[in-house]
């Protein structure tokens, strides 16, 4: 008899189980579709695109398809903030910006902040031009990163972007080291368990005090 | 009789609303010149429709001495004149406004919800606030798809496609959650400046979100759970805006893929036609024109999340990844820009919220923060939503500055600006929770003030 029931209850199981696989609910993407949908790119510098541009190309790009909001030096604030700006060859060498100290936001540039040339790479290629993100080819977003990082001072003149020297780029990024994930707001686990964060503790901790308090 | 005593008889016991936000331009024309008999300015003879229907209070119903008729209207409009319902054109100056100067591209902007005329907890849809990165966009629902994949073919065994009709099919759960970008009350970091409540918390809204849990669409893909952690949520806006979200949410199914909001379909505005919700999140994360998740091994570093929505602490460095919306609150009535008709009654109300949980409770204070009293609850207490707050109170036509302090059910408490800024400078203008003051004066007018 027991035997039967757990039968029983493993088919009920079963046909649960088919209702939870919701048929013809959705359908299997394909390779192909995978590969255009697959816009960004990710956070790890060793599975860059196999793409490249020099600082030169970039230029050229850079002045027909970027320059009108962000100015020629990358500077200009009057539409977006500053790309470029406010870095020092000892933020450089330090991977920290001592200008990020007491600065209002309208004073940072891109450059000041930028932790990973990926972040960069990644906006660029599926944002920009404003209005018009996806239309540079993965070359032409290599070539105008480039430019940009020989713009804020990071790299020469004669740089060429791809796989081979990004970690060159990224570990001269002014602010690489600038970064911190040690606090309580991020809402998974926490860093000793494999996450990131202190799991969530609450600060600065304050007491509910009902009378006579400190205003 | 002074001008200054027609205006206390027409507005005797009740909050006059701010001279703007609440009212439109014909509104706003009015109450200005009605503030100029206030202060004792002069007032020219063409002004006079003013000057009549404020000194005439015994003509208004309910004024004392008035014979008061019951209304008599006539024959009223139609059935389906307006097949999609309207305000009443009473109420047509209570509108989400943007702010001028906050930035110099529309399309990369916020307008705030006018928080101080709305009751209850809910936001109507129309009125929910709104921040985008490149302009918002109506996607055809026949074409939209959501793109299930994984950052490497290994993480995720079956990628899928999943249509907005395929999404409706299945299970649906609906739940009542607030939605607050982290940048809320960032003009308030160092200085009272925000003239209204509109302007100084406007850019939080709570709705019903009705949709799939998120983790039901992974499973059927096959997710690897043990080493995809992170979610990359991706919009089909211009900024292509992209978040990374931690797994842990969406095994607590609180995760929804959104397709309703109050009853109907998702504005425009708000993520039409599919939007991820996050509760407890700042509203950057609820990826609005939802067309990709990806799930991979690592935090994304994405753009929104390493250049913007970071917070920048005294010593230079910055704090990345701080998602979290802390316990928080606000007096909506009285506040910043209305005026007390006369000492008397008012019930100070307000809403609190946490991004930890439920509202525990909230204190209301008339003096700036030396004594405290509990405030009622009143209506549902839910996880990460707002929560109404009402607290009586006789103002005696002093001074007063009128704060509100939410505990939530993890036991944070609201801080003040003074133990907030200790701890993390005044750099940041994202994840402000102080406690908001509003300064009552003599003549009954209520200000933005800070008491640091």
């Amino acid at each position: 008899m027991y035997r039967w029931c757990s039968l029983a209850t493993l088919l009920l199981g079963l046909v649960a189980g088919a209702w939870a696989d919701y048929p013809g609910v959705g359908r299997p993407a394909t390779q192909a579709e995978l590969a255009l949908w697959d816009s960004d790119i990710g956070p790890d510098l060793q599975r860059l695109p196999a793409a490249r541009g020099s600082v030169l190309e970039g230029q050229a790009i850079y002045a027909a398809q970027c320059a009108a909001c962000h100015g020629d030096d990358g500077r200009a604030t009057e539409i977006f903030y500053a790309l470029a700006g406010g870095v020092t060859a000892a933020d450089v060498a330090s991977g920290r910006v001592a200008g990020l100290q007491g600065a209002e936001p309208s004073e940072v540039s891109t450059f000041m902040l930028l932790p990973s040339l990926t972040t960069l790479l990644d906006y660029t290629a599926r944002a920009m031009p404003f209005g018009a993100g996806g239309s540079l080819s993965t070359d032409e977003v290599f070539a105008v990163t480039a430019y940009l990082l020989h713009l804020a001072g990071v790299v020469d003149g004669d740089f060429v972007l791809d796989r081979s020297s990004a970690e060159l780029a990224q570990q001269r990024l002014p602010n690489r080291n600038g970064f911190s994930t040690d606090h309580g707001l991020w809402p998974g686990a926490a860093a000793v368990d494999g996450g990131m964060g202190n799991g969530g503790i609450p600060e600065p901790d304050t007491v509910r005090c009902m009378a006579d308090c400190d205003p | 009789m002074t001008e200054r005593e027609v205006m206390i008889g027409t507005g005797a016991g009740r909050v006059l609303p701010a001279p703007e936000n609440h009212l439109c331009d014909a509104d706003l024309q009015r109450l200005t010149l009605s503030r100029r008999h206030l202060m004792g300015l002069a007032v020219s003879a063409t002004l006079a429709p003013v000057a009549v229907t404020a000194a005439a209070p015994t003509g208004l119903p309910g004024a004392p001495g008035s014979a008061t008729p019951p209304p008599a209207y006539g024959l009223g409009q139609p059935v389906a004149a307006h097949p999609y319902g309207q305000p009443s054109r009473h109420q047509r100056g209570l509108e989400r406004r943007a702010l001028k100067g906050l930035s110099p591209v529309p399309q990369n902007s916020a307008s705030f919800t006018p928080l101080q005329g709305l009751f209850g907890i809910i936001t109507p849809s129309g009125l929910h606030y709104e921040r985008h990165h490149s302009g918002w966009i109506d996607p055809d629902p026949r074409e939209h798809q959501l793109m299930i994949s994984g950052a490497e073919p290994a993480l995720i065994n079956k990628p899928m496609l999943f249509s907005v009709d395929d999404l409706l099919r299945l299970p649906a759960v609906s739940r009542m959650h607030f939605l607050e970008c982290s940048g809320n009350t960032g003009m308030e970091r160092q200085r009272a400046v925000a003239p209204t409540v509109q302007y100084s918390h406007g850019l939080l809204s709570c709705s019903e979100f009705t949709g799939v849990p998120l983790r039901l669409l992974l499973e059927r893909c096959g997710v690897d759970f043990r080493r995809a952690r992170y979610v990359l949520a991706e919009g089909a806006d211009a900024a292509a805006l992209t978040r990374t979200i931690p797994m842990e949410l969406v095994e607590r199914d609180e995760v929804l893929v959104a397709y309703g909001q109050n009853g109907e379909h998702l504005r425009p505005e708000n993520g039409f036609p599919l939007r991820l919700v996050v509760p407890g999140v700042q509203g950057v994360s609820w990826v609005k024109w939802l067309r990709r998740i990806e799930v991979g091994e690592a935090p994304y570093n994405t753009r929104d999340e390493a250049l913007k929505y970071i917070d920048l602490m005294p010593d230079g460095m910055h704090r990345q990844y701080t998602s979290l919306q802390e316990v928080k609150s606000v007096i909506l009535s009285p506040s910043g820009g209305q005026t007390l008709g006369s000492p008397g009654f008012y019930a100070i109300t307000g809403v609190a919220w946490s991004g930890r949980g439920k509202i525990r409770g909230v204190d209301v204070s008339m003096d700036g923060g030396r004594s405290w009293r509990s405030a009622q609850l009143t209506g549902a207490v839910l996880d990460k939503c707002l929560t109404r707050f009402h607290c009586d109170w006789v103002w005696d036509g002093n001074e007063a500055i009128l704060q509100s302090r939410a505990v939530d059910e993890a036991g944070h408490v609201q801080p003040t600006h003074t133990v907030l800024r200790a701890a993390r400078g005044t750099g940041s203008i994202y994840h402000n929770n102080a406690i908001q003051s509003w300064g009552v004066e003599r003549s009954g007018e209520v200000r933005n003030v800070q008491v640091v």
